[in-house]
């Protein structure tokens, strides 16, 4: 009994300390990694709205008010979606009329050389300039779409152009 | 005290290089060196992340080893790596974010990298922390070394591209299944036959 007692001390003294260093790392980085965190989403916010110099949040960590000269121009949204083998996340820019000014995929787990070029300007570019009415793969919308899905990756492809015309649509504006 | 020994801290450090490597002769650890060497710089990240919490946990563990109950000591040394291992996470985090979000969630699970437990149980609880440091030393630069070179033939031939720098022109059309899980089997099945080719001469 006393022997157990000594190894249980024994292993409370190890994760205090273990315990005790990393609050101290914790408290030496947490400033950092928040700041971080705070720059990545303003920067991913002024890439696909760069005429924009402001961003209102109307909706906390989903939806931005894109500001110019004190007046709104349009809107910023984050969308999260499911793809082929995780979760997708995307914030898009969209003007008062309904175009949109780019696209930005903030999170992705998708398979490598493949799903994974949804981060890639070929495929994102594409959005820049359409009317959300615009905003579907070719191929499954070929009257209106005019989004190419990237080669092999269809799934992915289309789980982000989707979730994009959902929230552009939900957020309304022009046509 | 470490002068009785028979083998010289030189040789505990360079045996992880080549005849004990990691990787490719003990076979430890192979979850984070097949998922983590996508590209060049994808497994130097893990190689220096590794190196860290490899170093750091031997000599702790070779420290302590006198004063840790053998009932307790794997309980004990999984405290000790699982701290180590979320401060580099923390400092990744902090001052190499795009590095952090591309090693993902395999930074976390160096805690479960069999070289690290494997080293702490079979050689920092049995020997002297100058052993165990060269020790730790060695199977780092082994462990990073096959990684990174997994990482470079993956990407270079998976991407045509080495470090994010393009080595190989547009006419070459990049062979997908190298970055692809398959790929990191066909590499590191290969490095181990050229491995064993040279040290049977």
């Amino acid at each position: 009994m006393k022997g157990t007692l000594k190894l249980a001390i024994i292993l409370f003294i190890v994760c205090g300390l273990a315990a005790g260093a990393l609050g101290f790392v914790n408290a030496a980085t947490k400033d950092r990694i928040a700041e971080y965190a705070r720059i990545a989403k303003l920067e991913a916010l002024k890439k696909v709205f760069p005429e924009a110099d402001e961003f209102k949040e109307t909706d906390s960590g989903k939806a931005w008010d894109a500001v110019k000269g004190g007046s709104s121009i349009g809107s910023v949204h984050l969308v999260a979606t499911q793809g082929y083998s995780g979760p997708i996340e995307a914030v898009f820019g969209m003007r008062a009329d309904g175009t949109l000014t780019g696209v930005r995929v903030l999170l992705q787990t998708e398979t490598a050389g493949l799903g994974a070029k949804i981060v890639g300007d070929k495929f994102l570019g594409q959005f820049a300039g359409r009317l959300r009415s615009e905003v579907a793969l070719t191929k499954d919308d070929a009257a209106n779409g005019r989004i190419d899905a990237i080669a092999a990756a269809t799934i992915s492809s289309r789980a982000v152009t989707k979730a994009i015309r959902a929230a552009a649509d939900a957020a309304g504006g022009g046509n | 005290m470490e002068m009785k020994k028979k083998v010289s801290p030189w040789q505990e450090l360079t045996k992880g290089l080549f005849r004990e490597n990691p990787i490719l002769i003990i076979m430890l650890g192979l979850c984070g060196a097949l998922a983590c060497s996508t590209d060049a710089t994808n497994g130097a990240g893990m190689g220096i992340a590794f190196t860290f919490v490899m170093i750091c946990s031997n000599v702790v563990v070779s420290l302590i080893r006198k004063i840790t109950p053998n009932q307790i000591r794997i309980p004990v040394f999984i405290t000790v790596i699982s701290t180590f291992v979320t401060i580099i996470d923390y400092a990744m985090k902090a001052y190499a974010p795009s590095l952090s979000q591309s090693l993902g969630v395999f930074v976390p699970l160096i805690v479960v990298n069999c070289i690290v437990m494997g080293r702490a149980e079979a050689f920092a609880s049995k020997n002297g922390v100058l052993a165990s440091l060269m020790d730790g030393i060695g199977m780092s630069i082994g462990f990073g070394v096959v990684i990174t070179l997994m990482g470079a033939i993956r990407e270079f031939f998976g991407a045509g591209t080495l470090f994010g720098a393009q080595v190989l022109g547009a006419w070459y059309p990049p062979v997908l299944i190298f970055v692809l899980p398959p790929g990191a089997f066909l590499v590191i099945g290969f490095l181990m036959a050229i491995q064993q080719r040279i040290m049977k001469r």
